[in-house]
């Protein structure tokens, strides 16, 4: 266990040291985001009735695509130089990899959404709970990373690999991204965490199934 | 008075396919310690091949490799913290400085004293003045060298190495050829493919030839 545990650091760690050099994800993710903010605020002018439903849908979108390119630019990194290979053929256990990668990708969109919450309170000049929507977001955000590491090790390896990662995992992140939005609506409104708890509950079940099944998936995946 | 010393390799009828096309027909061999093993063939004779299902990253379709008598399928872990491999890549971050990789690594196989095994093997390498230089400012040559620490830091028993002289000057190609004698010496074995002639590590080599699918013994 100790071992997962440092494995697991080490790969996070190495992570965020290729990030620190390169700035690859997140000053051209963030670019992204606040480009994506922008263009809704000028395609919507929303009304105080409909704020409540436009603000979270506005969230989560910017997270999914965001997110896309995150998970899509971690993998790669592992792919050049015949990084995967010295990974699956060390002694590092593949969970720790898999466990590495989603918590690498889960800490780099909880930044990426933090600024968003930031903008959007600005832009839609909004008075955010924004302690309990970043908190509720967690698990979401999680969930997102963990199915998302799994899909980016099958499109990675595939020549149309920026298509391939939204095709196959969109579809089956949809789950998460409607309960997060469901749940950020619920805060906005004011409504009490306990019209949430259904919501949330689903996240959590999610979480915990992809959290135990993803490393088998990702044993699967990187086994010929 | 017969020699039982068991091989610490033991590859037994091997077979591989790759969709319809057979890269390997029943490969056996075994290796020794204090043995160099040398696979000669052509391009896509499936020397490559081979050297993955020795290093395990993938599995044959039919037959076995046994490590010290024991199937590598089973005990992998064991298995892969023996093993050292220098690819065609260098198995490298280029982003990360030569100290930084090298301590990634040793840190994913979970060394006690990193330091003092990074002093030794940039020492031994030749590659001191490099350690802070990031991997994509060095030149092929000293890449492989600061591969081949990868390979060695932490003290494998067998070292797979796939074609390792490409691209190096006569000086690393000294250097390396005492690093491999060393090796085989403090009984290890290696296991290498390649195009040319290593008249260096002769003494301890046996030499192979992958042709038409199929080993053939020289």
């Amino acid at each position: 266990m100790k071992s997962i545990i440092t494995h697991i650091w080490i790969v996070l760690y190495k992570d965020f040291l290729l990030e620190v050099r390169s700035k690859e994800i997140f000053i051209s993710v963030l670019i992204f985001t606040i480009l994506e903010v922008l263009i809704f605020n000028f395609a919507f002018n929303p009304t105080t009735e409909i704020i409540y439903i436009v603000v979270p849908a506005i969230l989560w979108v910017s997270i999914t695509f965001s997110g896309v390119i995150i998970i899509n630019r971690t993998m790669q990194l592992e792919m050049q130089n015949g990084m995967m290979k010295a990974l699956l053929i060390s002694s590092m256990s593949r969970e720790s990899i898999f466990w590495g990668k989603s918590f690498a990708t889960t800490i780099y969109l909880i930044l990426i959404e933090l600024i968003l919450l930031i903008l959007l309170t600005i832009f839609y000049d909004l008075n955010l709970p924004l302690i309990s929507v970043f908190l509720i977001s967690l698990p979401c955000i999680f969930g997102f990373s963990l199915v998302g590491t799994v899909f980016s090790v099958i499109s990675v390896n595939s020549r149309a690999q920026e298509i391939l990662l939204p095709v196959l995992f969109l579809p089956v992140v949809i789950p998460i991204i409607l309960c997060a939005v469901s749940i950020t609506s619920n805060l906005l409104l004011n409504l009490p965490i306990s019209d949430s708890i259904n919501w949330l509950n689903l996240v959590i079940i999610f979480d915990l199934i992809y959290f135990i099944i993803g490393p088998f998936c990702f044993y699967a995946i990187t086994s010929d | 008075m017969i020699d039982i010393k068991q091989p610490y390799i033991q590859v037994d009828s091997i077979n591989k396919s790759f969709g319809r096309s057979r890269v390997l027909h029943d490969i056996s061999f075994s290796v020794m310690q204090n043995q160099v093993t040398i696979i000669r063939g052509m391009n896509g004779s499936g020397k490559s091949t081979l050297l993955s299902i020795l290093s395990t990253h993938i599995s044959p379709d039919s037959g076995t490799v046994f490590y010290k008598g024991v199937d590598s399928k089973k005990n992998l872990h064991n298995i892969r913290n023996s093993l050292g491999i220098l690819d065609h890549l260098p198995m490298l971050y280029e982003r990360l400085t030569v100290k930084e990789n090298l301590q990634f690594f040793a840190k994913v196989y979970s060394i006690s004293n990193v330091r003092d095994e990074i002093e030794f093997w940039v020492d031994k390498l030749e590659i001191s003045k490099y350690l802070d230089q990031q991997i994509h400012n060095l030149s092929h040559g000293f890449r492989k060298r600061v591969g081949l620490a990868r390979a060695l830091i932490h003290s494998p028993q067998v070292l797979l190495l796939d074609e390792p002289e490409t691209g190096l000057d006569q000086k690393s190609l000294e250097i390396f050829f005492s690093i491999l004698s060393e090796f085989v010496s403090s009984d290890g074995c290696v296991v290498l493919t390649t195009h040319n002639d290593f008249k260096a590590l002769e003494k301890f080599s046996q030499n192979f030839l992958l042709e038409d699918n199929r080993l053939i013994h020289q």
